[in-house]
């Protein structure tokens, strides 16, 4: 792969970074956003005025009401209240996006690290070239796959996922090591008789955390649309699971006469990724990272 | 090294990767626990017509057989018959091939038409209102379900004010096929009615598919570009008192476009995967779609051969995109 | 200009409205139109109106009981195995030869020899052996033991062009046969049904073209074209009724989105009582469920009412496995008391079972995008917490389903199944679901096998004398219902709308006879 000018990289004060966060504007509405979510997320089952409608509830007498003052987000074909499960839905959200993206981290950041530091042992070949293979795999046919062969749930999607996240994550740690190996206090510290795993956890690592967080917030909101996608297809979350995904997709059978029944939970997924990206362009212009 | 040696080169690299994913993919698509002849078959299906097909399609066989089978067969061009249509996946992926390949191509075309100039004028006119704007619309564009977009773009759109048709790839006067591309197709016939209903067919579901592609594409090139502009030499370039504009398009566009090329080769990736919702959505008689089946029926012969195709679609166009690398930044050597 | 009236001039342009065309939205794809091959609907659709079958339900009628089409009439032994069949004169492949004797029998050897499709109908009823061409126009089929239901079956038996398909056979796996023309016939037809294939492309469109000869004729109001097309999305097919821009859908919607359609002034939405059964299997072998008490209490705890009005929209309890049409196809009226929604009978069971309901936990599986299925899912959830029972939701593709049902061990708790009429015959629902050879399909989760049960199957099957049949097939019904196997819902309406300019369409209860294209007139 080509490669284009290297950038310089450097652990900026906290308090720097904080303050060229809360400078832009978007960042401001992203931290907000994402507050909340997270907010909501937490305090669910007191935040939602019918919490018993994110479990194994049913109101036929009640469903597929339009949105009211009663039932903000209107009722789902069964009766459900559709704010409700919105809102327990936000902890799902969070909860999938930290399993793939914590697998994602786990498996590709010591990965990247081993090939972009010993870079012309075989094992880095190795490792290039199995990363090299998962990336070619479309990560939603194989999320598909997986699900069909075993236990179809959110959870073994969410599993299969992360099996095609953490390529990418290998590969960002793999470039990034090899512009800062050859820094003058990364072969200081070799020359020193330094362990090697210590000057990647110690010196490299830290260096390189900043595009790191920067992607990991911006791939929340490719994980959340990839779980719409799986219900779309027919396995995603299964019911009663309150996943925002699995509602726009049961949901869009109603479209359009009953629009609200997918757009309140698309509205979920839209502010929350809105959110996130804000959140992500904002610490990569504070860190002043670039992809 | 000359191009044709560095484009060999890679051709043969291409070889272990690929023999990886099918591993990986044939492991996935025959370890699928259960029996899926019987689906094939019906319910009815006696055990003597089960054993009968299995034997036929060679499950009988311990697995490093079928596979040693299989490969032998690729070879041959045959990629198995498939448990839906009893006939060779070959074939079946043939027609849909192309309709995923034009519709791709043109989403690709759209997305680079309106992403990559968005990314540059936002990176132009950074933190101001223009570029918030540009920012907010392009994050919104990645931040909606395809299928939702494409649902309620049928609504609007082709049903409602009637300016689209809703479904498929032609209204009844589908040209001779010679690519698979409607388009191209009715070109080459000089049948200009079918070549603008082709046209017009694809839309829609592109304009779908392209979308958030498109916000993806501004996004990082607004990224890449930023980061040509804080580069010493173009610092020197307006130490020099050239004017920014002047800058953006005569250095820093051709450098920030080598890592926008980048993405265009991940987005085509994405364009193909994605392609499934659109082409549910939009009754398009794509080989995503195909693909998406053949999981849900356990068809694994069409499982395997649709993820092969997709992942070297893939695989060719990163290997396109880094050959273009030459053509833009002469400091990048095939080596 | 504005843009609505853009649309309409880009419409008239690039469209091509031309008068008798009729698009039939249908939301499955059309995986095969050989009539060897084809087992769902769609392709059942494709293959009935491009074959002839040699029996043809009463559909004019409005009865599925099968009449006279390429058999013109036949008779049967005294014994009830020989059937001798009279063809009918006169009738035109599409190549322009006439239908005879020799291609009917040609038909069922090929459909016996390529053990595909709905070949199991016949199998060990009748051998390949022993179809005897006594003329041009006779043909005997001679059974292995007398079949209760053979001429019902025959309604699957499609007449194809012996001649024609062994000039285009291929090397295959029967000898002077070939392939049997299986690659031919995979994007071509060989029937003398009234129309002819222009276009096929499995996943998004057939095209149907009226084949002029046809031996029944054809009069003013008829349909010359056809787009069959392939849509998946529910909210896509209402915006193209809505829109005008298609003629016809199929019975596979939502309750809800008929109701929607209904809506519509120019939009007819046709509800009959349909032969189909929706009920939830239970798996008799395992534990809890092997225990009678609780699958009563079980069948008692479910409110029947909330979901034949609330989900089904209006639909028919069923009672018992067999179609209350089905029944009605041969004058019989069910004797059978349905299931009754009743919380403190069903809490007396559960604890006369003396099992502990907090220990309970079920799965209960329905095949993706089952919207009804997972509505009664959801309903049967609330429903069994009451006693305390725990089921798990598990929304599966089709083909998980199928397998699952194939072994005992992953033989779910309980499944949501739709079952349609395979055959127009009480047998359909009885022996293909409750007799043990039928074991390990999706039709007979619920593991039943009984030996009285079974023999009195076995013996009605063989039976000649109709009353005594039907008799005996009732008193198995009986037996079945009470020893709960499955919580048997409905009989669903049979819904499908079409635009008000269509007339002619008839639902008789026989999957896929309804959409014979030939049948429908347009008055616009």
């Amino acid at each position: 792969m080509a490669s284009t000018t290297a950038t310089q990289h450097r652990v900026k004060p906290r308090s720097k970074v904080i303050r060229r966060l809360f400078r832009n504007r978007l960042s401001i509405i992203g931290i907000l956003i994402v507050t909340l979510v997270i907010f909501v997320a937490i305090f669910a089952p007191w935040v939602a005025p019918y919490p018993q409608d994110a479990g194994p509830a049913v109101h036929f007498d009640r469903a597929l009401q339009s949105p009211s003052w009663q039932y903000l987000f209107g009722t789902d074909e069964v009766g459900r209240d559709i704010l409700s499960r919105t809102i327990f839905g936000a902890r799902l959200a969070l909860q999938y996006t930290l399993v793939v993206l914590g697998i994602a981290l786990v498996v590709g950041i010591p990965l990247g690290l081993i090939a972009g530091y010993w870079s012309n042992s075989l094992a880095a070949t190795f490792i290039l070239r199995v990363i090299d293979v998962f990336l070619s795999v479309p990560p939603l046919a194989l999320a598909l796959a997986v699900t069909v062969a075993f236990r179809p749930s959110i959870m073994t999607a969410m599993i299969a996922i992360s099996f095609t996240w953490w390529p990418w994550f290998a590969r960002l740690v793999y470039g990034e090591v090899l512009k800062l190996k050859s820094q003058p206090y990364v072969e200081a510290a070799r020359s020193l008789g330094q362990l090697a795993w210590i000057i990647q956890f110690k010196h490299i690592l830290p260096n390189i955390i900043s595009p790191i967080i920067v992607k990991a917030t911006l791939d929340v909101s490719f994980v959340i649309l990839l779980g719409a996608s799986l219900s779309f297809l027919g396995v995603g979350a299964q019911e009663p699971i309150p996943d925002w995904g699995a509602m726009v997709a049961r949901g869009r059978n109603y479209l359009p006469e009953q629009w609200w029944v997918s757009t309140m939970p698309g509205l979920a997924i839209f502010i929350t990724v809105v959110g996130f990206n804000f959140l992500g362009d904002g610490i990569r212009d504070a860190l002043d990272v670039w992809d | 090294m000359s191009i044709w040696l560095y484009i060999l080169r890679r051709l043969i690299e291409l070889v272990p990767t690929l023999l990886g994913l099918l591993i990986l993919i044939f492991l996935i698509a025959r370890v699928m626990p259960g029996d899926p002849v019987k689906l094939a078959l019906g319910p009815e299906a006696t055990q003597a017509q089960v054993e009968t097909f299995r034997t036929q399609l060679g499950l009988d066989q311990p697995l490093w057989k079928q596979f040693g089978n299989y490969v032998v067969g690729l070879m041959q061009g045959e990629f198995g018959v498939s448990l839906r249509t009893f006939q060779d996946v070959g074939d079946d992926i043939r027609d849909s091939l192309g309709a995923t390949l034009e519709l791709v191509i043109t989403a690709l075309i759209l997305a680079i038409l309106f992403g990559v100039p968005a990314g540059l004028f936002s990176a132009l006119h950074r933190d101001s209102w223009i570029d918030n704007v540009t920012r907010g619309v392009a994050i919104s564009g990645v931040a909606l379900p395809r299928f939702w977009v494409g649902i309620l773009l049928q609504i609007w759109l082709a049903s409602m004010l009637g300016l689209f048709p809703i479904i498929g790839r032609d209204s009844g006067i589908a040209p001779e096929a010679t690519t698979g591309f409607y388009t191209i197709d009715a070109l080459l016939n000089g049948n200009l009615r079918a070549f603008v209903n082709a046209l017009w067919h694809l839309a829609l579901p592109a304009f779908t598919l392209a979308l958030p592609s498109a916000a993806q594409l501004a996004r990082l090139t607004r990224a890449s570009m930023i980061e040509v502009f804080r580069q010493q030499y173009i610092l020197v370039h307006r130490a020099y008192g050239i004017g920014p504009q002047r800058i953006a398009w005569r250095y820093a566009l051709r450098n920030g476009l080598t890592a926008v090329l980048t993405l265009i080769g991940l987005t085509f990736g994405a364009l193909i995967e994605n392609a499934v919702l659109v082409e549910v959505v939009f009754s398009w008689p794509g080989i995503s779609a195909y693909g998406a089946d053949a999981v849900l029926a356990k068809d694994f012969n069409a499982v395997v051969a649709v993820t092969l195709i997709i992942g070297l679609a893939f695989l060719l166009a990163n290997l396109i995109v880094d050959l273009l690398y030459g053509v833009l930044d002469p400091r990048v050597r095939y080596g | 200009m504005n843009l609505k009236t853009l649309g309409l001039v880009l419409l008239l342009l690039l469209g091509s409205a031309v008068a008798q065309e009729f698009t039939y939205l249908e939301s499955q794809e059309v995986t095969v139109i050989d009539p060897a091959l084809h087992t769902d609907e769609s392709s059942l659709h494709a293959v009935i109106n491009m074959y002839d079958p040699l029996v043809y339900p009463k559909v004019q009628e409005g009865l599925m009981e099968p009449g006279p089409h390429v058999a013109e009439s036949w008779s049967v032994s005294e014994d009830g195995t020989v059937y001798s069949f009279k063809i009918r004169q006169g009738i035109r492949f599409h190549d322009g030869s006439e239908l005879k004797a020799e291609d009917v029998a040609f038909s069922m050897q090929r459909l016996l020899a390529i053990q595909k499709g709905f070949s199991w109908l016949f199998a060990g009823v009748l051998e390949s052996e022993n179809i005897k061409v006594v003329d041009d126009y006779t043909v005997e089929f001679k059974l292995n033991n007398a079949y209760a239901p053979f001429i019902p079956s025959l309604t699957q038996l499609f007449i194809v062009n012996k001649d024609l398909i062994m000039k285009n056979v291929e090397d295959g796996e029967f000898g002077d046969f070939g392939d049997y023309g299986q690659a031919f016939l995979r994007d071509n037809d060989a029937g003398s049904g009234p129309y002819i294939p222009a276009r096929y492309e499995r996943a998004s469109i057939l095209e149907l073209q009226r084949f002029d000869d046809y031996w029944r004729g054809w009069e003013e109001g008829q349909i010359e074209r056809v787009f069959y097309r392939v849509v998946e999305e529910e909210a896509t097919i209402r915006t193209l009724m809505n829109s005008g821009q298609a003629d016809m859908i199929d019975q596979w919607q939502t309750p809800n989105s008929y109701e929607q359609l209904a809506n519509n002034p120019n939009i007819t939405v046709q509800e009959d009582p349909s032969a189909q059964l929706f009920h939830i299997e239970m798996n008799t072998q395992r534990p809890p469920l092997d225990n009678l008490l609780v699958r009563k209490a079980i069948a008692h705890a479910f409110d029947y009412q909330t979901a034949l009005e609330q989900i089904f929209k209006g639909a028919v309890q069923a009672r018992g496995p067999v179609p209350i049409k089905a029944w009605e196809a041969y004058g019989r009226e069910p004797q059978i008391e349905p299931y009754l929604y009743d919380p403190e009978l069903s809490q007396q069971e559960l604890e006369a079972s003396g099992i502990d309901p907090s220990t309970i936990n079920l799965t209960y599986v329905y095949p993706v995008g089952g919207n009804v299925q997972r509505q009664v899912g959801l309903l049967l959830q609330s429903n069994l917490a009451q006693l305390g029972i725990k089921i798990q939701l598990q929304e599966v593709p089709w083909a998980r389903i199928v397998e699952m049902s194939s072994s005992p061990e992953s033989t779910p708790d309980m499944a949501a199944i739709y079952d349609t009429l395979k055959y127009p015959h009480p047998d359909s629902h009885l022996f293909g679901m409750y007799h043990p050879s039928a074991l390990g399909s999706y039709r007979t989760i619920s593991r039943y096998d009984v030996p009285t049960v079974s023999s009195i199957l076995e013996e009605a099957r063989s039976t000649i004398d109709i009353e005594k049949q039907l008799d005996l097939y009732q008193e198995a019904e009986r037996m079945i219902v009470a020893d709960y196997p499955s919580i048997y819902v409905a009989n669903p309406l049979h819904r499908i709308a079409f635009q008000n300019y269509v007339e002619g369409y008839k639902y008789v209860g026989l999957l896929g006879y309804d959409v014979a294209f030939y049948d429908f007139r347009i008055n616009k």
